[in-house]
């Protein structure tokens, strides 16, 4: 029993050891391209602000065709947005980083896992954001229901579920 | 035997190795030879990298390679035209970037060893340059000083001297035996050359059709 404390231990100072060393990969790499990192800036932040602006619509189940159109477009923009903000630490000059590192010591699930750490932190904050919008939005129009917080909880799931699938599993 | 190989046997991309059984010793250097599409390269990518399935066992180091493939990582380098580094950054931002991963790296061995190369061939090595604007023989040699900056205990070279001038072929040779000069590092390269095979290595192993038909002494 006190042989496997000290292994589990270990294996957990060994991650938090590995955790670091990827924490300091992911600072250094994003020290890039300055050009690319400016024009993923540039639209990003035109995809945010976009899909901020279509989660100001409130949400009815009874849908509008019109209004279809927004939430469609509120979660494509949004989409974008995410991608944009995960691509530095998935890709570098079109070539997967995870393919780079095939030969050095990191750990590439632990990788994918601190991955996913920065996402959801991220989509934390997002999801913040789109709920108070959307709750504005429905008491401005008059309409607040139930929906308009299930709207932009679902809307933050799937674009966590895009997200881990675009860090991807290999 | 820094590395043992028993009855490995697997499948990748269509291509099976078979049976594969043979042993490193430390300190040596061992040339693996073969036709194109023999497997030399696959036997390296089966030791490098941890993605590859096998039957049978590999062992590095005493320990089972596949059980702790990460950490056994760090003493061991794949040095190939193929290798995988960050070819748009120059040799100094790869370093930057790869180096907290490797438990033992040591930045003044990496300068210090960039410093001896650059006096021996004549020429400076462009550390400052992106890896993709290097010549095939400058890439090779930043391959090999950053193996060397994290003390790496088996080489793998996958056909490295093959196209490399006299003057670096000779300097990089010059490398290889002061790596094994040291007692606890172990070279395995894959050859066409025949010369290398009579000359230069102490083991030759020959493979066909993934299957590794020979393995003794070199001379013998």
């Amino acid at each position: 029993m006190q042989k496997n404390k000290g292994d589990i231990a270990q294996q957990k100072q060994e991650e938090q050891m590995q955790k670091k060393r990827i924490r300091a990969f992911d600072r250094e790499l994003m020290e890039g391209d300055a050009d690319w990192a400016f024009a993923s800036k540039i639209l990003y932040y035109i995809m945010g602000t976009l899909g901020c602006f279509m989660m100001l619509f409130p949400f009815r189940p009874a849908v509008d065709p019109d209004l279809r159109v927004i939430y469609i477009l509120a979660w494509l923009f949004l989409g974008m947005a995410v991608l944009c903000r995960m691509q530095p630490y998935i890709y570098v000059a079109g070539e997967r980083i995870s393919a780079m590192l095939a030969y050095v010591p990191a750990d590439r699930a632990l990788m994918r896992r601190v991955r996913r750490e920065y996402l959801r932190r991220y989509l934390q904050k997002l999801g913040a954001v789109c709920l108070v919008l959307q709750q504005f939005g429905a008491f401005v129009d008059g309409t607040w229901s139930f929906w308009n917080l299930i709207y932009p909880a679902g809307m933050i799931l799937l674009l966590y579920l895009a997200g881990v699938a675009y860090i991807g599993q290999k | 035997m820094l590395l043992e190989f028993q009855n490995v046997c697997g499948t990748d991309k269509g291509f099976c190795l078979k049976d594969i059984t043979f042993a490193v010793p430390t300190g040596y250097l061992v040339g693996i030879a073969g036709k194109n599409g023999a497997g030399k390269t696959t036997l390296l990518h089966y030791i490098a990298d941890e993605k590859k399935r096998y039957t049978g066992s590999i062992r590095f180091l005493g320990q089972e390679l596949h059980s702790s493939h990460t950490k056994l990582l760090n003493q061991i380098a794949f040095v190939a035209d193929e290798a995988a580094f960050f070819k748009m950054y120059s040799a100094r931002r790869n370093v930057k970037l790869l180096s907290p991963f490797y438990e033992e790296w040591e930045q003044d061995i990496f300068e210090k060893v960039a410093k001896e190369v650059s006096l021996a061939t004549g020429t400076r090595m462009k550390l400052d340059t992106p890896l993709s604007k290097l010549s095939r023989g400058e890439y090779l040699r930043f391959q090999m000083i950053f193996a060397m900056a994290h003390h790496t205990k088996l080489y793998l070279l996958d056909e490295v001297t093959g196209g490399m001038d006299p003057v670096f072929r000779k300097e990089f040779f010059r490398l290889l035996h002061r790596i094994l000069e040291q007692g606890d590092a172990s070279v395995l390269m894959t050859t066409h050359i025949e010369e290398e095979l009579k000359e230069k290595v102490d083991y030759v192993g020959m493979m066909q059709e993934g299957q590794l038909t020979s393995f003794c002494e070199a001379g013998a």
